[in-house]
């Protein structure tokens, strides 16, 4: 099979606005739940969210462009050109019909969406604001952008959104019908899902943190945010001199069948997904260090995560090193599977396991080692990433170092 | 050239013909113009008043627990259902984690309008998660999957009009990687108010002028905007070893799939149609067969200028100029189907291979220089199809086609 590896990153999350801020950030262990700026919520139940303060869109687009643009293709479209520049890309010389972009996302333009819904009600149809409410306006946008004209897809299986679309790049390569793939996700805090999250009764409220893996627990907060990983074969990537991050190694994919909204509780799909990609990557599991959680701090499902890992790997559980990033970045849904998939790289890279931050009371149903609080720095030879979704759809990623090539630490 | 043979093996339908692939096939066969007065919302000011609507939104005597389900999705599932049963009668328990589920899914349902209203109405505390959770996309793979037991991948692809064949693509890969045994593809859409009002306002509908006039005439000189349609199709496809049963049905063999971008605007297609022509000859290669072999293409064009004459200009700058293979639109008949659209015209090319005749493309009275191909005015064609080309192109400029084959 051929060798796929991960070659260019670029994100835009609550608690780092590019590759080094959100390193500095994932190691000071920094949380970016507030109360939430972006909408009223007098009226919401729940108030609290890990917003991107301070976007700045003017300094990235032209003010005519910003008109028709929702908040969600201004992300997707600042984290595309960390990446592509992070890499070294330069699509003038590649073959274009050979480039493409796959994205995840629950809501695509939902800001826009909400605008156009609230507008119409007072008898006014602002149709502009339907440009970015199709939810593929986001990778139409990207593959405008860089004129990208190989495939290019929306991912939407809820959470794991952002997971599936890189896995999608992954096959796409290894298959041979693309060169470069940008991947990644995108998800903004709006008021569509705090409410419906809300009437799950998911979410924290008060100054409560999100906890994952605490016996206190009581759920997440949303987040929002953006990530692109550039992924390519290592004999591309070789052939134009490009850093490698780490190799992607392979990938499982499962559905629980259960349930729309509730996991399956002995983890049976999670297992299934995470053995999976540990036989697609052809790794044994004693060479896992690091698994980053789906850990939505929900009751169900950290229970149900913490089953699914001693399920997969037995005894080697208690060796892992486990952390929900979601602990400070809030749960960003369609975006989550790549945020935490770029973490789990740059961890590798800069040599660190990332906390789970909010942890006080050990659970003694959540036995393993969650990484609580602190960052510790540590060699990451293999990690998973997990991310489970509504509707059962699972999905966790293998990275691993790369043979060939280990990309210098950034000195920041 | 693929190593591993994909076939279909299952296929069913909810369309404006009605419920069943029978209906389809003789809808298409005969010619059936589906354009009716929308009485399902008040179409107040808006200048296009038709639509080509499934009639009865519950379909028949479909379980009353998914009556609250969105359309959409009902449709899916009922499609699914049927795909399903037509390929393999009982589904054994390990057969289960080795199905994956590929739902090209419409962009918005009448319920998330509703859930737009209650939330701005009534506030954020009046939504109930049954609301929300049949506004999520994973709401139409994730009904099959329940309600059926599949455990394998379920993905939905919220891709606009080429969703269905985005679709089809990543099922491909899955299959020909060895992930999963058989794949369930769907592609599903339903008229809302919103996506009327908003294209008629962007004059992509074609206006109403009176209710006999026949408006949905892709390639016609005078044709002048969409009708929209919905519905659901679905196919069953599994790796050709896998149908060891004797007497396996097996309805053509899907040969070469292209996906592509034409990178040009967004909300917009390339005029030069380089999406399609990408597309179309992807899958040609994929196939490793010339144009001179196709003997059928069913169209993306949906009787806009925008769509018809880039498809036109991809055919001509893939096939020559002047070139006289049949391509035909089934959305003279069921309209624009959006995410649904992209699946019946693989079923369209299907039943063209296995029942060799080719749709006509209806409501066709003056040539079009612009659009110089044979469109199969009218009626129906007999004609062996032994090789053919199905096509999708949607706004913003994502583009695929399929290619398939009688299976030998």
């Amino acid at each position: 099979m051929r060798r796929v590896v991960i070659t260019g990153i670029g994100v835009l999350t609550p608690i780092g606005k590019s590759k080094n801020t959100f390193v500095k950030a994932l190691k000071e262990g920094r949380s970016g739940v507030a109360p939430i700026t972006l909408f009223d919520t007098s009226k919401h139940r729940y108030k609290l969210a890990a917003e991107v303060k301070e976007l700045n869109p003017e300094k990235f687009f032209e003010r005519k462009d910003l008109r028709r643009m929702d908040r969600a293709s201004q992300m997707i479209l600042i984290a595309a050109r960390e990446a592509v520049a992070d890499a070294n890309l330069d699509f003038g010389n590649e073959d274009a019909n050979r480039c493409g972009v796959f994205l995840g996302t629950t809501l695509g333009g939902m800001i826009s969406g909400e605008k156009y819904h609230r507008m119409a009600q007072r008898n006014k149809l602002r149709l502009s604001l339907l440009l970015d409410f199709a939810p593929h306006a986001i990778a139409d946008r990207v593959a405008i952008a860089y004129k990208l004209q190989g495939a290019s897809s929306i991912f939407s299986t809820a959470c794991a959104s952002g997971g599936h679309s890189i896995a999608y790049a992954f096959d796409t390569l290894c298959q041979q019908k693309a060169d470069v793939m940008l991947a990644g996700g995108v998800d903004t805090v709006a008021e569509f899902t705090q409410a419906g999250f809300g009437s799950l009764q998911t979410l924290i409220t008060g100054d409560d943190q999100i906890r994952p893996f605490d016996k206190n627990r009581r759920g997440f907060a949303l987040g929002e945010g953006a990530a692109i990983l550039v992924l390519e074969t290592e004999a591309h990537a070789q052939a134009r001199g490009a850093k490698i991050y780490c190799e992607f190694g392979g990938y499982g994919v499962s559905s629980d069948a259960q349930h729309m909204t509730a996991p399956d509780k002995e983890g049976k799909g999670a297992a299934a997904a995470m053995l999976s990609a540990l036989k697609h990557a052809d790794e044994p599991k004693e060479n896992i260090d690091y698994i980053n959680a789906h850990g939505t701090a929900t009751k169900y499902n950290d229970l149900m995560e913490t089953r699914a890992i001693k399920r997969a790997f037995g005894s080697h559980a208690y060796q892992l090193n486990i952390s929900s990033t979601k602990s400070m970045i809030g749960h960003t849904l369609g975006a989550a599977g790549s945020i935490e998939l770029a973490a789990t790289a740059l961890a590798m890279n800069h040599g660190f396991l990332p906390p789970t931050i909010g942890y006080e009371t050990p659970d003694p149903e959540c036995d393993l080692n969650y990484v609580p609080n602190e960052s510790r720095p540590g060699r990451i030879r293999a990690a998973l990433s997990n991310s489970f979704g509504f509707g059962g759809a699972n999905i966790s990623i293998l990275i691993r170092e790369s043979k060939t090539a280990r990309i210098h630490s950034d000195p920041h | 050239m693929q190593t591993k043979r994909i076939i279909i093996t299952g296929v069913g339908v909810v369309s404006p013909f009605g419920t069943g692939k029978e209906a389809f096939i003789n809808g298409i066969e005969t010619g059936l113009y589906c354009a009716q007065a929308i009485t399902r919302f008040a179409t107040g000011a808006v200048r296009s008043k038709e639509a080509c609507l499934i009639r009865d939104e519950n379909l028949g005597d479909i379980d009353p627990r998914l009556a609250r389900l969105p359309a959409v999705y009902r449709y899916g599932l009922v499609a699914a259902e049927e795909a399903l049963n037509d390929s393999v009668i009982n589904l054994r328990e390990e057969e289960k984690d080795r199905l994956g589920i590929f739902y090209g899914t419409a962009c918005n349902t009448e319920q998330s309008v509703q859930y737009h209203l209650t939330l701005t109405e009534r506030g954020p505390n009046s939504v109930s998660p049954l609301m929300f959770q049949n506004t999520t996309y994973m709401a139409g793979p994730g009904i099959i999957s329940i309600r059926n037991g599949i455990t394998g991948p379920a993905i939905a692809i919220p891709g606009g009009y080429s969703a269905g064949l985005q679709a089809l693509d990543i099922a491909v890969s899955y299959l020909l990687s060895g992930y999963i045994d058989r794949a369930l593809i769907v592609g599903a859409e339903e008229v809302t108010r919103l996506q009327h009002e908003a294209l008629s306002s962007l004059k992509l509908l074609s206006p109403t002028r009176n209710d006999t006039e026949e408006i949905s005439r892709p390639f016609d000189a005078d044709r002048d905007g969409m009708v929209l349609g919905e519905g659901a199709g679905a196919l069953m496809l599994e790796v050709s070893g896998n149908a060891k049963e004797p007497g396996k049905k097996v309805y053509a063999e899907l040969v070469g799939i292209g996906i592509t971008h034409d990178a040009y605007r967004t909300a917009d297609v390339s005029p030069d149609g380089r999406g399609l022509e990408h597309s179309m000859r992807a899958a040609l290669t994929n196939a490793d067969e010339d144009p001179q072999s196709v003997d059928y293409i069913a169209a993306a064009a949906n009787s806009t200028r925008i769509f018809d004459n880039a498809e036109v200009a991809a055919i001509q700058k893939l096939f020559g100029l002047g070139n006289k293979t049949p391509v035909s639109s089934i959305k003279s008949m069921i309209g624009e189907t959006s995410a649904a659209g992209a699946i019946f015209n693989v079923v369209a090319a299907v039943f063209a291979i296995a029942n060799s005749f080719l749709p006509p493309t209806i409501n066709y009275k003056n040539h079009d220089p612009e659009c110089d191909v044979d469109c199969v005015p009218n009626t129906a064609r007999p004609q062996v199809v032994k090789f053919a080309l199905a096509n999708a192109c949607s706004f913003g400029g994502s583009c695929g086609t399929v290619a398939l084959k009688a299976f030998a």
